[in-house]
């Protein structure tokens, strides 16, 4: 109950500031030496982690923006990460194709999970409170479910044809959504024995690059090489929503916690609001460089931008 | 009467190997599943997998390349480590050490296995590079990837080898010469310490980035730092 009356506080917040020109304030917190790939706020909205084309994994504070902990240790890239849904770890993929855990509060490395036959490029932990669970995508074209309290393999998903982009676990923790260059989605059951995709979604016409769930699972969001990005409902898998958002790629989006407000940033430069439930464009913005990967605190108050020049930007909206 | 009695008893056998397992008295067996494919082409391919313990046979079975390399083995038992033996004629002997997770959550577990070809000509791409950019020194972490490549070269005497390094770009012919000739001797040198006859390897530096993997030209999606690739080229078998 709480938790819906939530949901329509935020929507009606970000409706009004909406409608009423929202203005956002760009600010450059501090830099990696190399592209950021991937950027994910933790649950509390208190942190945000980026990882980087220079091979390491920082963690912010938000609001501030102060720099807390570096971590070093893969030997490729950080393609992409995850908090854990208790905030306690991350969980990193890298071009070393190994899936790495850290330790939010120290940096330390906790766990190597080696099993990937390529590089891995995405990555998601399970958003339950235990957070036992990895899911983690590859060149190899596989999607793996980890143990990773065991540091174990225990399920190895084949089903794409090409490369695996990106990968969510649902709130809910029932599914994994895939995406992959061969233009699908594909919907896994998590529980242990159920190896095949309970569904396959093939709409696109270019490489999927991402997919994410709302917190309530009942949609997903997907985007692709083209600069489309699709809604669908879950778990039936029928698309709600097609449109043109971006002249590049769009390599991340991101919900806000009313489950229809949509965050997406472009190599065109751009990162936008949209409403989800009609494709309307709420706000934009050129941040005159690449954007590689975008996150947002659960009112979209703070919209953090990971960048090509190696920046880590919030958009801060201002009151 | 009978009935009755044999009905108790089973349901007391029941509970008591319930109540053992959870006391760890009786281990779960654990399966291991996966796929083993070719490094090099990475085409599924049939091959012998034996599981050994303490150098004892414990169980083997085939992968198969009909259904995509699949294989699966069974009789494991948790909180055990294991090791395979992958056979297949015109490959490498590998040997992977595996240990199965002590716990009773699963019944099963997931590997996938490179096998590599054991044929002269064959070039073996090292699968993560150990170098930094412009780099020759290994860099630190860079074992657990080479681990497994010099327990292989140990298991196969017989294969001599080439190391070939390429550079990361196309600006100093006789730098990047340099930098390859240090980065093959580095290979060289880790191969050696770990018990590697010297005899059996030679080096090829290069002065320009590898034709068959050149650097990239164009800005696409993720996963385009460069880092010339190392082969490891079977000269002899």
């Amino acid at each position: 109950m709480i938790r819906t009356i939530t949901k329509y506080i935020v929507l009606a917040v970000i409706v009004v500031t909406s409608a009423s020109a929202v203005e956002y304030k760009e600010r450059t917190v501090g830099s990696h030496d190399d592209e950021v790939l991937g950027v994910f706020v933790n649950e509390a909205d208190s942190k945000v982690a980026t990882c980087s084309l220079d091979e390491t994994i920082k963690i912010w504070s938000i609001p501030e923006g102060k720099e807390l902990v570096t971590m070093t240790g893969h030997l490729g890239q950080v393609n992409n990460l995850s908090f854990s849904g208790n905030d306690k770890w991350i969980a990193s993929g890298s071009g070393d194709h190994t899936v790495r855990v850290w330790d939010v509060e120290t940096g330390e490395q906790l766990k190597i999970l080696k099993g990937h036959t390529d590089q891995v490029i995405g990555v998601y932990f399970s958003q339950d409170d235990s957070s036992t669970f990895i899911a983690s995508t590859s060149f190899d074209k596989t999607v793996k479910l980890w143990d990773y309290r065991l540091g174990s393999e225990i399920k190895t998903l084949r089903d794409h044809t090409e490369p695996t982009n990106n990968v969510a676990y649902s709130y809910d923790g029932k599914y994994i959504a895939s995406c992959s260059d061969d233009k699908s989605i594909k919907i896994w059951s998590t529980d242990l024995e159920t190896k095949e995709p309970i569904m396959t979604l093939l709409h696109h016409e270019a490489p999927v690059l991402t997919v994410l769930y709302s917190f309530d699972s009942k949609k997903l969001v997907s985007s692709d090489q083209d600069g489309v990005i699709k809604v669908w409902s879950m778990p039936d898998g029928k698309l709600l929503k097609s449109w043109k958002a971006h002249d590049e790629l769009v390599q991340d989006v991101s919900f806000a916690f009313d489950n229809t407000t949509i965050v997406s940033a472009s190599l065109d430069k751009k990162v936008k609001l949209w409403d989800s439930e009609n494709a309307k464009l709420l706000w934009e913005h050129n941040a005159g460089v690449e954007i590689w990967s975008v996150d947002l605190v659960y009112d979209a108050s703070t919209i953090i931008l990971g960048c090509a020049d190696g920046t880590v930007r919030y958009l801060e909206k201002q009151k | 009467m009978k009935l009755k009695f044999s009905i108790i008893a089973i349901a007391m056998i029941s509970l008591l190997a319930n109540d053992l397992q959870s006391q760890g008295f009786i281990q779960t067996v654990v399966s291991l599943t996966g796929n083993v494919f070719n490094q090099v082409s990475k085409q599924p391919e049939t091959t012998a997998l034996i599981v050994t313990k303490n150098d004892r046979r414990v169980t083997a079975t085939r992968s198969r390349a009909s259904e995509n390399g699949y294989y699966y083995l069974t009789g494991l038992k948790a909180g055990e480590s294991y090791e395979i033996k992958l056979k297949k004629k015109g490959f490498m002997d590998q040997l992977v050490s595996i240990q199965v997770p002590n716990t009773d959550k699963y019944t099963e577990i997931s590997k996938d296995f490179l096998i590599m070809p054991k044929e002269a000509g064959v070039k073996l791409p090292l699968s993560v590079p150990p170098f930094e950019y412009n780099k020759s020194k290994l860099r630190v972490g860079s074992d657990i990837f080479l681990s497994d490549l010099y327990e292989t070269l140990a298991l196969n005497p017989s294969v001599k080898f080439q190391i070939i390094s390429f550079p990361d770009n196309n600006k100093n012919k006789n730098e990047n010469t340099e930098l390859t000739t240090e980065r093959a001797n580095s290979l060289k040198d880790y191969f050696t310490k770990n018990g590697i006859d010297v005899t059996r390897i030679s080096i090829e530096p290069n002065n320009s980035t590898d034709p068959n993997n050149p650097p990239p030209t164009e800005k696409a999606a993720k996963g385009k730092r460069y880092i010339g690739k190392s082969y490891i080229k079977i000269v002899s078998i």
